[in-house]
């Protein structure tokens, strides 16, 4: 029996500690890059920061250690989530601030979230005179913010500790592959691992073709798997994916970045042997409609300004950027003007709709999801149905993720829910950027791409846009990639213990 | 009369701006090919700028990415043009300066679509070289002075943990919370 | 084992599938572009 009432602040505290110290730690791997290649001065940026984060991660621990047992409500969970992801944002940027390639600390941070949410905006100065520690960690970002930082915490922890599944939820994922949140997470990091070691081979390979030297090869090859799984969008050259001027490694891209904005729920079923539901899942149903239907307009609006001239060049500009889009990776291969003065309306609205749309519920993609769009769809489907059939022939509506599941309103306003707070933020987006003197095709398309966690750029995010409106995007992002509820319980509970402690109220927590 | 002068002289001269810029030598900078992509389509330009990245060879051409500072363009020059080159810009040196002159192309057919400069001639205005990297004071210091104490703390972090290790047993008793 | 031959053939159908959409890309713009 337990005597004193327990501090809920501490389990809050020490699993943010323990997630901050877990995602940092990682910083070894740039650490070693740097001393293979000599590059001292980024060596001491790292090791300086490694200190500051492990000296904040064991402060938080400290604190909340006593009662780390102590299960976690969803509402403390999500508190978890959204708390790490920004702490973590302060504390990564550090390396970034140290390494002196970025004119401010803001942009740094700007940098962090974009990485941690696989979005892709990039506010570094001079990527082609990066080192290769820097280059290391921006992937490694990338790569790890798209599993979930939770995620990747949740799989050293011991089972039946503190409640994994309410910080699990927090972090906009709620597939259960297996039984239990940790073991799921440990699934969810074997899928990826198995696909670092196929992509990362073929990525290599393909870059070896392109003409790069085996070490770069690598590295390219590695950071491009990472960037390409995570639907991230960073890539190590300041031209993106044009830098290769190679089909192959395009094409490679695109395989590893449409499988990356699977369903990971999705990639278990097919790769435990339920192979079937590659074709009769929802996500992957809708994707294929919405992708089609996106492809064909943009072509046409294309076709219509006479911007490419062959079908191999459509093909690589048009579908590339359009399906990177969609995916929400945000790979390219043209220049972010060029969309501006090029594409021309109908193209690019059809690419904001595709970016808009996004990739599939529980991957490390953005936007709508899949999952929404095709239960809004079917929900329409079901209610034309409803109005048109005599009552006796109206039965319950059902959609397919990896069983057969019946479609209520509970689902339904679910839903339309997530997808009105999506569309709420892309306008909020989009008037930050008219308020920063942008044309209303620049603003909405970069704002699409920040509330997707996309990555394209039409060349809104610059070092030298207003410092107001990278506060807004970096908002938009952290909102987005956490589907806006553990953002909600996290400023809610700062709110509530504000007001506690502006009324000294006694000491309960 | 004057006035429809004027306007015709005023419209030429914007027309003929990018070939001003491009026959009498004058580099062209990569924004004003990004941002003017359609005017400088198919014609030839000077544009000058560093060797990155790498020289990525392909049978008896090679792809230059050349930076002038604002974008990296990609250069279609010949082998026996990349040959000239001996050092590309990265991290801790800096790249040849090359002048390019060639035609540049807004979407090129004969490489998918991608924005390039076909090169007829290349030439090196300044060989590249190493360069020391700045270190900060304030990070080699804190770099020196944190780590130890952090390890220190996670230690500390460590210990209380098997510590409190007994408590685990206790809470199991406790309802959960909603 | 028979774990890893399903992994392999699921891997490989998510590849082919990827390839699909792929191949449906590059037919618009050739019947279009």
């Amino acid at each position: 029996m337990i005597d004193r009432p327990i501090n809920r602040l501490r389990p809050i505290c020490y699993y943010t500690g323990l997630i901050i110290l877990v995602l940092n730690a990682l910083q070894i791997l740039p650490i070693l890059t740097s001393v293979l290649y000599g590059e001292w001065p980024i060596v001491f940026a790292f090791i300086a920061s490694l200190s500051i984060a492990a000296l904040v991660a064991a402060g938080l621990m400290l604190a909340g250690a006593k009662d780390r047992y102590s299960k976690l409500s969803f509402g403390e969970g999500m508190v978890v989530a959204a708390g790490s992801w920004f702490l973590c944002m302060l504390l990564s940027a550090l390396p970034y601030y140290f390494s002196g390639n970025y004119l401010s600390y803001l942009d740094t941070c700007f940098d962090v979230m974009s990485g941690l949410t696989t979005t892709g905006l990039t506010l570094i100065q001079d990527l082609d005179h990066v080192s290769n520690g820097i280059n290391m960690w921006r992937h490694l970002l990338t790569f790890v913010g798209g599993q979930g930082m939770v995620v990747l915490t949740l799989t050293f922890l011991t089972k039946g500790q503190g409640g994994a599944y309410r910080m699990y939820v927090g972090e906009a994922k709620d597939e259960k592959l297996l039984p239990n949140a940790i073991s799921t997470a440990r699934r969810i990091w074997q899928i990826s691992l198995i696909y670092l070691g196929i992509g990362t081979v073929a990525l290599t390979a393909s870059a070896l073709v392109a003409g790069l030297p085996l070490d770069r090869a690598f590295l390219h090859g590695l950071w491009t798997y990472m960037s390409a799984w995570s639907t991230g969008g960073f890539a190590p050259m300041s031209q993106n994916i044009l830098y290769y001027h190679s089909t192959l490694f395009e094409l490679v891209t695109v395989v590893f970045f449409v499988i990356g904005s699977f369903n990971f729920a999705l990639h278990h079923a097919v790769l435990s042997g339920n192979t079937k539901e590659l074709r009769k899942n929802i996500e992957t149903v809708t994707f294929s409609v919405t992708l089609i239907i996106t492809v064909l307009l943009c072509t046409l609006g294309l076709m219509k300004n006479n911007v490419y001239p062959d079908a191999m060049a459509m093909f690589r500009k048009g579908f590339y950027q359009l399906i990177s889009g969609h995916t929400t990776t945000g790979f390219m291969t043209i220049y972010a003007k060029q969309f501006y003065y090029e594409w021309g309306d109908i193209a690019l609205f059809a690419l904001t709709l595709a970016m808009m749309f996004g990739g599939s519920a529980s991957s490390t993609a953005g936007g709508f999801k899949g999952m929404r769009t095709g239960i809004l769809f079917t929900a329409l489907k079901s209610e034309v149905r409803r109005m048109v059939l005599p009552e006796s022939r109206v039965r319950e509506q059902k959609y397919h993720h990896i069983r057969d599941i019946v479609l209520t309103d509970t689902v339904v306003k679910s839903a339309a829910l997530i997808v009105i707070l999506y569309v709420a933020t892309f306008a909020i987006g989009t008037i930050a950027g008219l308020l920063a003197g942008f044309p209303l095709s620049m603003a909405a398309f970069e704002s699409a791409s920040a509330t997707g966690n996309v990555g394209l750029s039409i060349g809104v995010t610059t070092a030298a846009m207003p410092a107001f409106l990278k506060i807004v995007y970096i908002a938009i992002m952290w909102l987005a990639r956490l589907e806006f509820l553990s953002v909600f319980a996290l400023i809610s509970y700062l709110v509530r213990k504000a007001a506690q402690v502006c009324q000294k109220k006694p000491y309960s927590l | 009369m004057p006035k429809k002068a004027l306007f015709f002289i005023i419209t030429l001269a914007l027309l003929l701006f990018p070939a001003a810029t491009l026959a009498d030598g004058n580099a062209v900078n990569s924004n004003d090919l990004i941002d003017h992509a359609k005017d400088y389509d198919q014609k030839t330009v000077v544009f000058e700028g560093e060797v990155v990245g790498d020289i990525l060879m392909r049978q008896d051409h090679a792809w230059l990415a050349v930076s002038d500072g604002s974008n990296t363009i990609g250069v279609w020059v010949t082998a026996q043009q990349a040959e000239q080159l001996s050092f590309v810009g990265k991290y801790g040196v800096r790249g040849d300066t090359v002048q390019i002159e060639g035609v540049f192309h807004r979407a090129c057919a004969e490489h998918g679509g991608d924005l390039d400069i076909h090169a007829d001639s290349v030439s090196v205005l300044a060989v590249g070289t190493r360069v020391q990297m700045p270190v900060s004071r304030l990070v080699v210091i804190l770099s020196i002075a944190l780590p130890l104490p952090a390890v220190g703390l996670l230690l500390y972090v460590w210990k209380k943990r098997a510590g409190t290790r007994n408590d685990a047993i206790k809470m199991d008793t406790l309802p959960d919370r909603k | 084992m028979k774990e890893k031959i399903k992994t392999a053939r699921g891997v490989l159908l998510e590849i082919g599938f990827s390839g699909a959409l792929i191949i449906a890309g590059y037919a618009v713009s050739a019947l279009l572009g």
